[in-house]
């Protein structure tokens, strides 16, 4: 067999900028399931040893298998997507028609795989989500499981709608019964009319989403009026770039919406609801969503025009831009965990600190590390610090510096004496709220020292 | 003016660039040519602040443009296509950069005024720049860097990718803006183009400046000779 497309294949998965990324978050998942592995194990013995005793359980085989098993499902999916436009280039190539046959077989059972793989999944995730009654894991199974369908509707670029359709109709009856765990689908809805309603729910509001976006944003030939930006027509075009970008740029959309979706999730979680050291995780994860996306994905994405900016425009107003763009977000994420606690009485005061310390403390650190580049940006280089990486490599730092530093905070502070870890968060951010003039100052005066480094690091 | 003095930069301690001296006035229109990596882009990217330089200093209208970004509201420049924001319409990137320049008059009127240059590629297209052909992109860059009224326009290798009928009208547009005083500053491998559009023509080779001449039938031969002997 000739090892020529092998190779280049290797190529392209060592070489594409994100590689290095996904696989350090598929090794933090492992890691993370793999600290469950005890709790999975202890829930299998229970369901072993409760129906037909049909295994022979080691101690933490199951939680290990499934561990590996979603690991190695996320890697495959990595290395196999698509592949076969490549597989037709190379053959355009002229030179190694021979061996095409043997190259497509090979292509074509990796690209089944994520298939073979489904069905089982969903049984396996179902089944936690059973044995469980909704706790973290089943939680991050299920967030695994949506990436999975979402996954393998790639594979088929939207072509095959048949098998979409199924795709789609398998996920979304497995979702129900998610959501029936939930006690408001429960009162809300019937498993039954979930199951049969909710599919065709979700696909007309997607179709819907779709369309606008698509004769709006996407494709913006079916447009009758060009002029996006002429329609938002903000007097500062900074912010009509910003917007234009968070519409136009299909990570951060897409990002978005399955963040919003995720809000109702978190927010009527009764584990999430009920429990005081969670819910502050879950108010900054929404407060913090849009600002931490966007921030990463527009530095990103100004590599494509970063000159253009830095020789016209001066690093005050970029970062006044950015920072109101973020504090909209804010206040929209804010919003959202206000009319939630509205029906869910938990601690408006609390909510409010957060928000402070999100506009105090998050968005200057998340304008702060994003545009923070200290090597120039090769692609020879490893993957975290590449071009993409732009938006790797920040986005595990910032998550981490945003949500889980003022968790510290929270829960020292409450271990401290009760109630004073809200404060602490509200007076860190207060500071920075009233110190807003000089930290975009020192940032301006930061990013125009490394404008030079920048410019140079944006253009590999 | 357009101030050079002692201007060094290198890239793994290979000269890209050493110019002594070099002066450009207002109203100038100054043809730069040289081979590939002669270092014309080095000049430009120097120029905007977008290179540091290891030594040397450049100053627009006595602003020293590492120090003081003034320049900016005096010149405008096009590179190359990354200088465009890829996700936007042609018109909105115009209307963007109308709108970044403080400028009074609308896209359509823009588009009115240099109808010659503009065609129904960026008058109608609804396409985002990305998607529009390397000619097209070009010549969005350029219309963007008439908006306004900077002092300096700069343009790197504008001839490049459009095509023969664009050509002719580019070294028109740059003759109308020149006597209109504004100082075109051009690159090119083309002499042709330059010796039309031109006063002035300066020859970079090796990051130096080998010849700065009048733009006269005779210097334009003298140039041609030096690389086809080169």
């Amino acid at each position: 067999m000739n090892r020529f497309y092998l190779k280049h294949h290797y190529l392209s998965i060592v070489r594409n900028p994100s590689f290095g990324g996904e696989v350090f978050a598929i090794i933090l998942l492992f890691l993370f399931l793999l600290s469950l592995s005890p709790l999975i194990y202890s829930e299998l013995e229970n369901y072993v040893v409760n129906t037909a005793e049909l295994f022979a359980a080691t101690n933490g085989a199951y939680g290990l298998f499934l561990s590996l098993y979603i690991s190695v499902d996320l890697i495959l999916k990595q290395i196999f997507r698509r592949p076969t436009p490549k597989i037709k280039y190379y053959n355009l190539l002229g030179d190694f028609s021979h061996s095409i046959s043997w190259q497509y077989l090979i292509t074509s059972l990796f690209g089944i795989l994520p298939f073979v793989f489904f069905m089982p999944c969903c049984v396996v995730a179902y089944k936690a989500a059973t044995w469980f009654d909704w706790t973290d894991a089943a939680l991050l199974i299920f967030w695994w499981l949506i990436n999975h369908s979402l996954g393998i509707w790639s594979q088929f670029g939207h072509k095959r709608l048949n098998l979409v359709f199924l795709t789609l109709a398998t996920t979304f009856i497995l979702l129900q019964y998610f959501l029936s765990s939930f006690e408001i689908w429960r009162v809300l809805f019937h498993p039954l009319v979930v199951a049969l309603v909710l599919p065709i729910v979700i696909y007309c509001a997607y179709s819907s989403v779709r369309k606008v976006l698509k004769q709006k944003v996407i494709n913006p030939v079916q447009a009758k009026d060009p002029l996006f930006l002429g329609q938002l027509n903000f007097k500062n075009p900074l912010y009509q770039l910003e917007w234009t970008l968070i519409a136009r740029n299909k990570r951060t959309r897409s990002n978005l919406l399955m963040g919003l979706l995720l809000i109702p999730i978190f927010l009527f979680n009764p584990v999430y609801r009920d429990s005081p050291d969670l819910l502050p995780m879950v108010y900054f994860i929404i407060i913090n969503l849009v600002a931490i996306q966007h921030s990463l994905y527009s530095f990103g994405w100004e590599s494509s025009y970063f000159d253009f900016l830095v020789t016209t425009i001066s690093p005050q107003q970029f970062f006044i831009a950015k920072w109101n763009v973020m504090l909209f977000s804010c206040a929209l994420g804010g919003l959202l965990c206000f009319i939630s606690s509205l029906f869910l009485e938990t601690n408006l005061f609390l909510l409010l600190l957060i928000f402070i310390y999100s506009v105090g403390v998050n968005i200057p650190l998340v304008l702060f590390r994003n545009h923070y580049h200290d090597a120039k940006i090769d692609l020879s280089e490893n993957a975290l610090f590449n071009y993409n990486g732009v938006l790797t490599g920040p986005i595990l730092v910032s998550s981490f510096a945003t949500i889980l530093l003022p968790l510290a905070i929270y829960m020292v502070g409450n271990a401290v004496s009760d109630g004073a870890g809200g404060l602490a968060l509200g007076a860190f951010g207060l500071v920075g709220v009233l110190a807003r003039k000089q930290i975009i100052l020192i940032l301006s005066r930061k990013f125009s020292k490394r404008k030079l480094h920048l410019s140079q690091s944006f253009k590999a | 003016m357009i101030k050079i003095e002692n201007l060094k930069k290198s890239f793994d301690n290979k000269l890209a660039l050493d110019i002594p001296k070099l002066q450009i006035a207002p109203g100038e229109a100054l043809g730069i040519v040289g081979n590939n990596g002669a270092g014309k882009t080095t000049l430009f990217k120097t120029i905007l602040d977008l290179l540091k330089p290891d030594s040397g200093y450049v100053s627009i209208n006595d602003f020293h443009v590492n120090i003081n970004a003034e320049w900016q509201q005096v010149l405008n420049a096009f590179i190359d296509e990354s200088f465009l924001i890829e996700f936007l319409k042609p018109k909105e990137y115009l209307s963007f950069v109308l709108k970044v320049r403080d400028a009074k008059e609308s896209v359509d009127d823009l588009l009115q005024i240099y109808a010659d240059f503009s065609n129904d590629d960026i008058n109608t297209s609804t396409k985002l720049i990305r998607d529009l052909s390397t000619g097209t992109k070009v010549r969005i860059g350029i219309l963007s860097t008439m908006i306004g009224t900077p002092q300096y326009c700069i343009l790197d290798e504008p001839f490049a990718h459009i095509d023969p009928t664009s050509q002719a009208k580019l070294r028109k547009l740059i003759r109308s803006k020149q006597q209109e005083g504004r100082c075109m500053i051009v690159s090119s491998h083309n002499l042709q183009n330059i010796a039309e559009s031109c006063d002035r023509v300066i020859l970079i080779e090796s990051g130096c400046i080998k010849y700065d001449v009048e733009v006269s039938d005779d210097n334009i031969k003298m140039l041609g000779d030096y690389f086809e002997e080169s």
